[in-house]
């Protein structure tokens, strides 16, 4: 084994790295991601026993299985650059500005190499990383961000070592270069099979390159997994806001970072490092961090409540009327957090699996259907905080319109016995309806369909579910009625990981805000997903000009 | 208020103060004679007397403080019986809805004059008596109308979605089906005062009333027997007076429960 790392952990006086363990083979890339002030750099600082002299590391690792901690600094210095290498973030500093590059390069392949040797390596290594080779006579502050990054790559190369650690290798580069820098990484790992350690935030790379990625949060390990598999099917709630964030990933749809800390440490306590941004966290979360554990996959995640919880399942859930099959073993769930969008044509079921999955429809095989990861009587669950909404298709029908609009939007309040006039104020500015008295002694039969609308959703958010089952919500809205309203319902994914279960005809409005689509044909459910589709044409687009 | 609504309420309103006029101040009495028979309407007898000598005029304005009586009583027995009877049925569904649509077909095909002056003959002549044979006949198709509806608003989303929310029966009956079948219910009620009037006065006709109160159907009834009544002109006073207060108040009562199903406009 080329590279094992065995509880190395790191202490700042400010920052801790916690012990990680994680190992590397010849040819292998490895990416951890996460971002800034994750601990990435601290990580590589600690490998190559770079560390500033305030932060301490612990632990071992063992290069070829000799620590590279403990053995002495003579011995350390025969191993930099011909065993192990870095090439740190942003570090035009690391460079001599009296020397130019042909002589940076120079210096370190001097000991190694014959002269005549150094000047032809010099010149594979600026043509590998895409720098000309009159570059070689620029000094370090006639280089632009980018180059100085794709010298840094080159120089650490330069001896060919068998493992090179890489601190944001493409952060300021443009897509061009950042397409020659993947590449000069592949050809070395193949022809030379170097392995790598790629620290970054950009899942695009990430996903590029490596087979491996360890998610990295505030010096913790959160997931770690096989790169396609992690990228695709995030387990921790932090992967996945994280990979919500990334525009890469997303071309489509509207982006949401994660939500800011809402909770207050308690002093000495070790909670889980995302407790307060986490929307599922459990009063456990808050007492002590999780530990990274082996899942049977080969997958490993840090988190109490076993991952994102899949807050309502079906599973083989068939349903007929007399002897119309309408919906045919479909298999579905929503994790919390999700927005999901169920399309199709029209008759083709939608409807009925979301009265079955809301309980307004019996169902006829209620194991089928789980809330929470739990069997469960799923209408006493529209009665309480925090549970299942509904809101139906037909909003005109799904108000009484002999009503105020103050009652029927307390209505759920009042009848489960939470009311507060706060709450129903607050879910009616949600959905952009006005909250002044005059409004709320209006009749609901006297008001327009979009107010309506709006209404009825305003009606089940007042209840703060944790899924929210709409059939259609916007279909009678004006297009910035519905943006806002959609926005709106993104938000509240974000601030307050609700999860929704969206029935549309609107292809656009669920590629917008949805995590994931599903298709509902003749009864049976198959995912669809538009952005490969969109990847593909904005990469030959991208082709296009970087040909011309 | 509605202007189609006004009006017959202004009249009918008009028509009360007369023939309030005419039980208090009026100075002639309604069951005694006060001149001489068979008067015609003259400044000291409006409507002329009878062959009894009795007031015409007392006489009519007596029965329609009954005829609006028994009407309303019946009204509010029809309210309270087919209201009760339709929305139960309504709400409840299964057996129990079986049950109650079939009393009401089996009432709306009794034939109903028949049964009602053999009931009416078999309790003996009394005002009460009246009144139960009446709603006995009026609850049925009101509740008939009651259950449709009760049906149809609880097939409502809004219902169901209260449904879902937790809500009790009488809380939906109070919120949501209250504002559908309160107007339903008072109209068909009202719808029964013209109605019951109608029928009180044919039973009257027929002598099956109380013999002694003043009532329409009996002023009628002893017109049409006097002996000739045609071949003179006493018909013009003692008959038609009562005929024409009958027609007018049901058609002014009709009238109204009309301007208050219509919708606004």
């Amino acid at each position: 084994m080329l590279l094992q790392v065995q509880d190395l952990s790191v202490s700042y006086p400010q920052f801790h790295l916690h012990p990680l363990s994680f190992s590397l083979d010849r040819g292998e890339i490895l990416s951890i991601i996460g971002e800034s002030g994750s601990g990435k750099t601290s990580l590589i600082q600690a490998i190559s026993c770079l560390l500033p002299p305030e932060g301490t590391a612990h632990g071992q690792v063992l290069l070829h299985g000799e620590d590279f901690l403990s053995m002495r600094e003579a011995r350390r210095r025969k191993l930099r650059m011909r065993v192990l290498s870095v090439a740190f973030q942003n570090s035009g500093e690391w460079l001599n500005p009296q020397l130019t590059l042909g002589q940076h390069l120079h210096e370190v392949m001097a000991p190694v190499y014959p002269p005549h040797v150094c000047a032809e390596k010099a010149r594979m290594l600026t043509e590998l990383v895409g720098l000309a080779p009159t570059d070689l006579s620029l000094r370090p502050h006639q280089l632009s961000g980018g180059m100085v990054q794709k010298f840094l790559l080159a120089n650490a190369v330069a001896l060919d070592p068998e493992l090179v650690l890489l601190d944001e290798p493409t952060a300021s580069l443009d897509p061009d270069a950042c397409h020659t820098v993947i590449s000069a990484v592949q050809t070395l790992r193949d022809t030379l099979g170097t392995a790598f350690l790629v620290v970054t935030h950009d899942m695009g790379l990430a996903q590029q390159l490596s087979q491996r990625t360890m998610v990295l949060y505030q010096g913790h390990v959160e997931e770690t997994g096989p790169t396609r598999e992690v990228l695709e099917q995030p387990r921790h709630p932090y992967t996945r806001g994280l990979l919500q964030s990334a525009v890469t990933l997303n071309p489509l749809r509207d982006l949401w970072g994660i939500r800011p800390n809402t909770a207050q440490e308690g002093p000495g306590r070790h909670c889980c490092p995302f407790y307060g941004r986490c929307t599922q966290s459990i009063p456990l979360c808050g007492q002590q961090a999780p530990v990274l554990q082996s899942q049977p996959d080969g997958r490993a995640l840090a988190c109490h409540r076993g991952g994102i919880v899949p807050l309502l399942s079906c599973h083989d859930l068939s349903h007929a009327y007399g002897s119309k099959q309408v919906l045919n073993q479909v298999t579905l769930t929503v994790h919390a957090g999700e927005i999901v969008s169920l399309v199709g044509r029209s008759g083709a079921g939608k409807s009925t699996l979301a009265y079955l999955l809301s309980g307004l429809l019996p169902c006829p095989n209620p194991s089928a259907i789980r809330f929470q990861g739990q069997e469960q009587d799923l209408l006493p669950l529209h009665r309480r905080l925090g549970g299942i909404q509904m809101v139906l298709q037909d909003s005109q029908a799904a108000l009484n319109p002999h009503l105020t609009v103050a009652e029927a939007v307390s209505e759920p309040t009042r009848l489960a016995k939470v009311f507060h006039p706060q709450r129903v104020s607050q879910a009616l500015a949600d959905v952009g309806l006005y909250t002044c008295e005059s409004f709320l002694a209006r009749q609901v039969g006297a008001l327009s369909g979009g107010q309506k609308q709006r209404l009825a959703l305003a009606r089940a958010l007042t209840m703060e579910p944790s899924l929210l089952l709409a059939d259609e919500p916007t279909s009678m809205l004006d297009p910035s009625a519905k943006a806002n309203l959609l926005r709106m319902l993104k938000g509240l994914q974000y601030r307050r990981g609700f999860s929704m279960l969206m029935i549309t005809h609107d292809l656009y409005s669920a590629c917008k805000i949805s995590d994931h689509i599903y298709r509902l044909e003749e009864g049976v459910l198959r995912p669809w997903d538009p952005t490969p589709f969109l990847l593909q044409s904005i990469e030959s687009t991208k082709e296009e000009y970087t040909h011309e | 208020m509605k202007k189609s609504l006004l009006l017959p309420l202004i009249l009918l309103a008009l028509l009360a103060l007369i023939f309030l006029w005419g039980v208090t101040l009026y100075p002639w009495d309604a069951a005694l004679p006060s001149g001489e028979s068979l008067q015609p309407p003259s400044p000291t007898h409006w409507l002329g007397t009878d062959n009894l000598g009795v007031d015409v005029f007392a006489q009519i304005s007596a029965g329609f403080f009954r005829s609006m009586g028994i009407g309303a009583m019946t009204a509010l027995c029809t309210f309270l019986l087919g209201g009760g009877l339709g929305i139960t049925a309504g709400l409840a569904g299964g057996w129990v809805d079986d049950a109650i649509g079939l009393l009401i077909q089996i009432f709306l095909s009794i034939p109903q004059l028949p049964v009602m002056i053999v009931l009416g003959a078999f309790l003996g002549q009394s005002t009460w008596n009246i009144i139960w044979i009446l709603c006995l006949f009026s609850w049925a198709p009101v509740a008939k109308v009651l259950r449709e509806k009760t049906r149809s608003v609880c097939g409502r989303p809004y219902v169901s979605m209260a449904r879902v929310y937790g809500g009790g029966l009488f809380y939906l009956i109070r919120t949501h089906l209250a504002g559908d079948l309160l107007p339903l219910l008072s109209v068909s009620a009202l719808g029964v005062v013209g109605k019951a009037i109608l029928q009180e006065s044919s039973l009257a006709f027929l002598g099956l009333s109380d013999p002694l109160a003043r009532s329409w159907g009996l002023m009628i009834a002893r017109a049409t027997q006097f002996p000739g009544i045609y071949r003179t002109n006493f018909w013009l006073w003692w008959l038609l007076s009562p005929v024409l207060a009958m027609i007018l108040s049901t058609l002014l009562l009709r009238l109204t429960v009309q301007a208050i199903q219509l919708p606004k406009s």
